[in-house]
């Protein structure tokens, strides 16, 4: 079989000079976008982060996100007073579609409050966020804008995992992108 | 290592974070304004646009009242509910709240009032006897809250371009020379609010330093 989860490789191809900004914003208290489509190499720059520092990690957020938990909050009247809260948290939002504005605004508001010292989002389409003003605001411009891996770029990516001799070139002619090809070569080893 | 680190900073000195440390931002005059209009028992509107510098006055206001217990702050998209009874009765000394006694002359400070429901606004006016003052902050309009409050109404705006050199001195210290006053100018000029000013001056900075530059020029923005 052919792995294509991230999380289970190691290969950095053509994102370090992405990841070294996305660890130097993480280190400076940021919030940051990533933003791509599908086998952009977003989840490869959210694994190397991962590995190299503490964070708190939501994966798959799409439409809700219960925040407090994520974060070991218990919400009680004193937390309004901020004095048994975590302090200093990395937060990483993989796969976010689109929050309701309160969360939006609550993660600001833990940002501001250094509660969260910095936040990484990743989704697919920026438009879908629908982020308030005040939130874009804080990003800024640490926006983090990814594109598939090139043609010739992942056949060799392909053929260095498979021990198999595919006509990876044919495969990837009728393939729609990039994870559909993974998809398709998946189909031809298990053939 | 990285921009600020090379320059002896342990963090970010251009955070957009709203941190008391940093007191340039707060205009002393509003800071004045606000906290005499509280002593006299008046309520506040503080207004402004996102990234102008309403939180960072904000944290100082707390910082003049802290330690009494007798200022309350509630972000209004933090949490679901704001019960003006709890609050009045776990404000105060030890001894008030042990015998669960409402405090009286309580500063109740709100943030993103826009969003606090009509019950909660109704429920301190009720309140009124035991609230010294209400801090109220906000992006929106003031036509957003009850005539009731007699507001008291402190607009945030962009500071002027020296305030934006004492800003870059504040944080950079005795590194200030590592961003020329001549391109804090231009970085000024294009900088649409205080935190955009900060991030772009932060930006700048990292830019230089990834060119090998020992500071940063115009050819760096």
């Amino acid at each position: 079989m052919l792995e294509y989860n991230a999380f289970k490789t190691d290969e950095i191809i053509n994102l370090a000079e992405d990841l070294e900004n996305l660890i130097y914003f993480v280190d400076g208290s940021s919030m940051v976008l990533i933003h791509g489509p599908r086998c952009s190499g977003k989840s490869v720059l959210i694994r190397e982060l991962v590995r190299r520092r503490n964070v708190v990690y939501v994966p798959q957020v799409g439409k809700e996100l219960d925040l407090d938990s994520a974060l070991k909050i218990k919400r009680t009247l004193l937390t309004n007073s901020l004095k048994k809260v975590p302090k200093n948290k990395v937060v990483v939002l993989d796969n976010v579609e689109k929050l309701p504005l309160n969360t939006y605004k609550k993660l600001q508001f833990y940002f501001d409050q250094g509660i969260i010292k910095s936040l990484v989002i990743t989704t697919r389409d920026k438009s879908n966020l629908k982020l308030p003003m005040s939130f874009q605001d804080r990003i800024g411009k640490k926006v983090i804008g990814l594109y598939p891996l090139a043609k010739n770029d992942i056949i060799r990516l392909v053929s260095d995992r498979i021990e198999e001799d595919l006509d990876l070139e044919k495969i990837y002619e009728d393939s729609k992108d990039n994870y559909d090809f993974f998809i398709k070569v998946n189909e031809e080893l298990e053939k | 290592m990285n921009w600020y680190k090379e320059i002896g900073f342990k963090d970010n000195p251009f955070t957009i974070k709203p941190e008391a440390q940093y007191d340039e931002f707060v205009d002393k005059i509003n800071l004045r304004k606000v906290s005499t209009l509280v002593k006299n028992s008046k309520n506040v509107l503080i207004r402004g646009k996102y990234g102008v510098g309403k939180t960072s006055l904000v944290k100082n206001i707390i910082r003049d009242f802290k330690g009494q217990k007798k200022l309350f702050y509630f972000n209004a998209y933090s949490s679901d509910e704001l019960d003006v009874e709890e609050v009045l009765k776990n404000a105060g000394n030890f001894f008030s709240r042990l015998f669960k006694l409402k405090t009286k002359n309580l500063v109740l400070v709100i943030d993103e009032a826009h969003n606090l429901k009509k019950e909660d606004f109704e429920e301190i006016l009720e309140h009124k006897d035991w609230i010294k003052s209400v801090v109220l902050i906000t992006s929106k309009s003031r036509a957003k809250f009850d005539s009731r409050f007699k507001l008291n109404e402190i607009k945030l705006e962009m500071f002027s371009l020296n305030k934006s050199f004492e800003i870059v001195e504040d944080r950079l210290n005795s590194q200030k020379n590592f961003l020329p006053k001549k391109v804090v100018k231009e970085i000024y000029k294009n900088s649409s609010s205080p935190r955009d000013f900060l991030m772009n001056c932060e930006l700048a900075c990292k830019k230089a330093y990834e060119k090998g530059a020992n500071k940063v020029s115009l050819s760096h923005l």
